[in-house]
């Protein structure tokens, strides 16, 4: 059995599905961060998957950036705890939400 | 015996690919934010493994120093200055949209899964030589990737660098404490 | 080997000039903290610099091995992103001496978010598209978080920081697909084989949906719209009127580029089944929700809702006419919403509550200039001659009746007719109401009363005379379209 790119885009897809499912699901702040994190996983296994398929380098290049991404968006996202934390004392995304009208 | 050698690849990538999917379930599930980091640590290394079987051996090592090294130890350290502790737990799902958001996952997920195996199932997979060549010189992967990055990608690079500078900006407004940022005019409510 | 010649330098001139005072005013805050009344000034010294430089350096086209495409399109895009970054800074300087936040980190995040922009929007490769994108993001999220103090602002910053990040990995997935579905992250290149095709693959077709959905987040089309009326409200009045603007123009030309690039129009029916539903879709609930709110913020996030509803309607006729209605309309949609916001960060009190339209009431009298202002913009949103938010729509349903989308043309006629009831009802409070018992206290700003100004006069000038908006919007369209 020969293992193709079909078989990683799978992998990848149920990555980025569980990883879209935790982000709907927690109300957890920092695991929300969490799955955000396994999403960006899946693209960059989706870019290696193709980049040997296609035989071309680009698709390792472009997944560099993306985990550059990834790690500003998450030095981002816990600033972003540290302030809640200060404010609210929790981490919970439902206690930050005082603006339905 | 023949069949595990001869399918000795196939057999591991399915095991590497099992332990990923364990891991993010593992994430997505727990409750205690330290397991789930843990369980994150486990699908960052996996997925490395995988890139090495892809030939990407230059982007393993970066997905090991930095999301492993930098990253895990960053959500570690909030982790604990957040005192998961004294947090109450009973918040860790939002139960009413629960079923819903874990069905439009998984209908996400077969929607792109069909789309994904129409578009890919006939093509094969190509000869992995260019993967470490500069021009006709044949070279590692660090080396080609490097080359890649510095010519024709040269202005994304710049460009991601900013972005790093934007994040480190944005975690000093986060991390000051100092009168500038919380003048008496904006309190909170009294 | 790539060297970058002296064409690839000049021609991200702007974007060099604006880091480099973001660096500045990070390094003046850090030794001389005493300057900070300054601050404003500097980065507007920077913004017109850069300016100056767009229009003084030649065009060279095609720079850094193709990423970049700076031409007529770009050049007008940025002037019309670094124009609406003047507006910024204008209201952003007194609204932080009130506020007591002015320090150099603002700035320097306006000024790294409008770099991201003008990356985004000259950029005809999906890999600078995505990273302008994140570079216009990451700032914003910051920034809409920036009064910590307040509850409701990094309530708003984190909002749109986890709808942004899920609708970033969305869009990379997609440029991942389109990548190994055409082995390129070239414009050019996917649009020239998916156009010789005269079919999408379904890789290309998924790759395709997911981008567009990371995109509707950031234009706030309906379904990926309920963060909208959260982080207007609760965000920094300033950095909500940028939020309003830029990002949705840059989006808009990447999506003007993508259906252009693979003429969608005519080889997808199902683009323009779904596009058509969603500009619909948009328009409708946009302005129905919006009547019923009694935050001006919220009603605003609300109008934007529905005016992205316009533009994608101009995307999906695309072409020199749509593409052209496009442009037009981003500018319309700037002036209107710059001189709404601006008099909105004078008329308020106290940044952690709504700010109501009720409060509003009798001000016609009490500060003539930024009702007035108010008023002119409120109208041109609402869509009445002679301001320019009349000629915009106008050149938007011409160009849709032109392809044969009349349908669609009336349908945004008649949610014109509806949204005019609740901007005249704003209008309604300030002059035909009396002021309240408790007047509240609202600190005069000249500068601001001049933005708020100046937005509104472009609005009525150019809704007059509109012709060197169209001619410019044409010249600009003309590189695009071949």
């Amino acid at each position: 059995m020969i293992i193709t790119a079909t078989h990683y885009l799978v992998l990848s897809l149920i990555i980025f599905c569980l990883g879209l499912v935790g982000v709907m699901v927690r109300r957890n702040f920092i695991t929300v961060l969490m799955s955000l994190e396994l999403m960006f996983n899946a693209v960059n296994l989706n870019l290696i998957a193709f980049s040997y398929r296609l035989d071309d380098l680009a698709g390792q290049v472009l997944a560099i950036f993306v985990i550059t991404v990834a790690a500003a968006e998450a030095a981002i996202g816990l600033g972003l705890i540290i302030a809640l934390v200060r404010l609210k004392d929790t981490v919970s995304l439902d206690e930050a939400d005082v603006m339905r009208s | 015996m023949g069949f595990l050698i001869e399918n000795f690849g196939a057999i591991f990538f399915f095991l590497v690919a099992a332990l990923t999917v364990a891991g993010a379930v593992g994430v997505v599930t727990l409750r205690n934010p330290v397991h789930a980091a843990l369980a994150l640590l486990e699908t960052f290394v996996m997925v490395a493994i995988l890139f090495i079987l892809r030939h990407a051996e230059f982007l393993a090592a970066v997905q090991v120093l930095v999301y492993a090294g930098g990253i895990m130890v960053l959500y570690l350290f909030v982790i604990m200055l957040v005192k998961v502790k004294d947090l109450r737990a009973e918040d860790a799902f939002l139960l009413n949209i629960a079923p819903l958001a874990v069905l439009g996952g998984v209908l996400l997920g077969a929607l792109l899964a069909a789309g994904i195996l129409l578009g890919t199932m006939a093509a094969g997979d190509g000869a992995v030589a260019a993967l470490q060549t500069i021009g006709d010189e044949t070279v590692g992967n660090t080396e080609a990737v490097g080359w890649l990055l510095f010519t024709k990608f040269l202005v994304p690079f710049e460009v991601v660098s900013v972005v790093l500078l934007v994040a480190m900006i944005g975690a000093i407004v986060f991390g000051r404490r100092d009168a500038a940022l919380s003048g008496p005019g904006e309190g909170v409510e009294p | 080997m790539l060297t970058p010649t002296h064409a690839d330098l000049v021609a991200i001139a702007p974007e060099i000039i604006l880091t480099i005072t973001a660096g500045l005013l990070l390094i003046v805050e850090a030794f001389l903290p005493g300057l900070r009344r300054h601050f404003s000034g500097l980065a507007m010294v920077g913004v017109l610099a850069a300016i100056w430089a767009r229009l003084h350096f030649e065009l060279p086209g095609a720079v850094w091995a193709g990423m970049m495409q700076i031409d007529e399109l770009a050049a007008f895009v940025d002037i019309y992103i670094l124009v609406a970054v003047i507006f910024t800074i204008a209201m952003a300087g007194p609204f932080l001496r009130r506020t007591e936040t002015e320090v150099g980190e603002f700035y320097a995040l306006i000024l790294l978010a409008t770099v991201g922009a003008m990356v985004m929007a000259s950029s005809v490769n999906l890999l600078p598209i995505f990273l302008g994108l994140e570079l216009l993001s990451i700032p914003l999220y910051v920034l809409n978080a920036f009064l910590r103090r307040s509850q409701v602002s990094v309530e708003a910053g984190l909002k749109y920081f986890v709808v942004g990040a899920v609708a970033s990995a969305f869009l990379v997935y997609g440029i991942a697909l389109l990548y190994g579905a055409t082995a390129s992250t070239d414009l050019a290149v996917i649009g020239s084989q998916v156009a010789s095709s005269g079919q999408l693959n379904p890789l290309v077709a998924i790759g395709l949906a997911m981008i567009v959905g990371g995109l509707a987040f950031k234009l706030a089309l309906v379904p990926c719209h309920a963060w909208a009326p959260d982080v207007y409200q609760g965000g920094p009045t300033p950095v909500t009127a940028f939020l309003a603007v830029v990002p949705k123009g840059a989006a808009l030309i990447v999506l003007l580029r993508l259906a252009d690039g693979m003429d969608l129009l005519h080889i997808s029916p199902q683009w323009v089944a779904a596009a058509a539903g969603i500009a619909v879709a948009s328009q409708t609930l946009g302005n129905i929700v919006a009547i019923v709110q009694s935050d001006v913020k919220r009603m605003l996030a609300y109008s934007g809702i529905a005016h992205m509803g316009y533009a994608m309607v101009a995307v999906i006729v695309a072409g020199a006419d749509g593409g052209a209605a496009v442009l037009v309309y981003l500018v319309a949609y700037t002036l209107m919403n710059m001189g709404a916001f601006a008099s909105i960060a004078m008329l308020s009190e106290r940044e952690d509550r709504p700010h109501f339209i009720n409060d509003l009431r009798g001000q016609g009298y009490k500060r003539p200039i930024v009702a007035l202002a108010l008023t002119t913009c409120l109208f041109s949103l609402a869509g009445v001659p002679p301001f320019i938010g009349f000629t915009a729509k106008f050149v938007v349903f011409r160009a849709a009746v032109n392809e044969g989308f009349v349908w669609l043309a009336v349908i945004g006629v008649v949610n014109s007719l509806v949204s005019a009831f609740y901007y005249l009802r704003v209008v309604y409070a300030m002059y035909m109401q009396p002021l309240p018992r408790r007047e509240p206290k609202f600190q005069f700003s000249f500068q601001i009363a001049t933005a708020a100004a100046v937005a509104a006069l472009g609005v009525l000038i150019l809704g007059i005379y509109p012709t060197p908006i169209l001619e410019a919007a044409q010249t600009a369209i003309l590189v695009l379209v071949r």
